[in-house]
């Protein structure tokens, strides 16, 4: 997500910005009362700000800016999965960067004022260092910051790999031109100890121990196998009778997965389609059983699961006391 | 490359981004940062902003997560910047704040 506070709507109120895994930048404005329903920001044709595969919450499924009435999804399509808001142009709004899951960055200009935006329909690819910008191992979210007190606003990067990357900005304001990254912090290995994010590097950069300098705050994952003692000759006979109910249940859902895709098939919407699956009993008895079996299953052969943490690293560079907040 | 106690990243080295008498980026090993007494370990894909949220002048912990939740914890009075307290849903009216996901 990579949340950003700003005043977007320039009402005086800071408002919270940024995009999800649906593909969209949302807004949620601030007020005196607290904050607001999130809402998608728009262009000035009334899309919301993407990129290009985004997930369609009334077709319950994936689909491509500009997919065809019967064209397949194009999953190749870059992903928007963060949004920050930064005057590119140094007109007086705010533009957007569009982050991609696959590493690049993309710009909205704003033509528009920030009380009345009007987003231009088309994205530019940000590009670094003379190339296109590609963070290495997929871009989680940007984050904006004076890294070197030039003056400039500079991007720090995460990455997919648990690195952090800084380009700095070696343009002018209004005219932001990005150097090659450097590493901040390197890729994430696998360790007996989790002692530093290993993937899905989310990174904020503040001088949280205020000496003078910018730190890296990083949030990420990394997958754990629970241990667990042997089976017993009952469990492990357990275990083969759960494992062939969980492909009779897969084989059941197929069958349900069918008729809804026949319902569609014969006008209704996939939305339609799934609300009467899950009205139908008989599916909502499956899924019972299923996650009764999935339960027993995960209590006797526990599947990898993600461990979280969020990690400060104290920057100890010497001579860095130009360095400039946000 | 692992130095002891530090992270050393010959930036200028490293891929030309940095000026040539910049000094190495330097970075102190990591330190979990804890809410209310305990590694934040529960989140899907978390991702951190430091920010003064209710305007007291001090910087309080947001999070966002995977599913579109996001949390918030504040400073403990201790001095130790890497310690929040208990961390709770940022709410939108009654509800705990959701953006849409997938």
């Amino acid at each position: 997500m990579g949340p950003q506070f700003v005043d977007f709507d320039a009402d005086g109120h800071v408002d919270l910005f940024t995009a999800t895994f649906e593909g969209c930048a949302f807004l949620v404005r601030g007020s005196a009362d607290g904050w607001k329903t999130p809402e998608h920001v728009r262009d000035a044709a009334g899309d919301p700000l993407r990129i290009g595969l985004y997930y369609d919450l009334d077709a319950n499924g994936y689909r491509h800016v500009g997919q065809a009435e019967g064209e397949d999804v194009d999953y190749e399509r870059p992903h928007c999965v963060s949004a920050v808001a930064f005057d590119w142009d140094d007109d007086g709004d705010h533009d957007v960067l569009l982050g991609s899951k696959e590493g690049g960055l993309y710009l909205r200009l704003n033509d528009g004022t920030n009380g009345a935006p009007r987003f231009v329909t088309s994205n530019v690819r940000v590009s670094a260092g003379g190339s296109l910008l590609e963070v290495e191992g997929g871009l989680t979210a940007p984050k904006l910051v004076d890294w070197d007190g030039d003056g400039l606003i500079d991007l720090v990067c995460g990455s997919f790999d648990g690195s952090v990357h800084l380009y700095r900005n070696r343009g002018a304001v209004g005219a932001p031109a990005f150097a090659a990254p450097v590493v901040l912090v390197p890729k994430g290995e696998s360790t007996d100890a989790f002692t530093r994010p290993e993937t899905g590097a989310y990174v904020d950069v503040v001088d949280l121990d205020r000496d003078g300098d910018l730190d890296l705050v990083v949030g990420g994952f990394r997958m754990e196998s629970p241990e667990r003692a042997p089976l017993t000759a009952e469990e492990q006979a357990e275990l083969v009778e759960l494992e062939a109910t969980m492909e009779a249940t897969r084989v059941e859902m197929e069958a349900f997965a069918k008729r809804a895709d026949e319902r569609v098939a014969a006008g209704a919407t996939p939305a339609e389609a799934w609300e009467a699956l899950s009205r139908d009993e008989g599916y909502r008895a499956l899924m019972e059983r299923s996650e009764a079996t999935y339960g027993r299953l995960e209590e006797l052969r526990p599947s990898p699961k993600r461990v979280s943490g969020v990690w400060l690293y104290r920057q100890e560079t010497v001579d860095v006391s130009s360095a400039a907040g946000r | 490359m692992i130095v002891p106690s530090l992270l050393v990243v010959p930036a200028a080295a490293l891929l030309g981004g940095d000026p040539a008498d910049a000094p190495p980026t330097r970075f102190a090993d990591p330190v979990p940062l804890t809410a209310g007494g305990a590694p934040l370990e529960g989140l899907v894909y978390p991702s951190p902003a430091l920010v003064d949220l209710d305007g007291d002048g001090r910087t309080e912990l947001v999070l966002g997560d995977l599913w579109g939740h996001v949390w918030s914890a504040s400073p403990l009075q201790s001095g130790d910047v890497t310690a929040f307290g208990e961390r709770a849903q940022v709410q939108c009216g009654p509800e705990p704040l959701k953006l849409n996901n997938w």
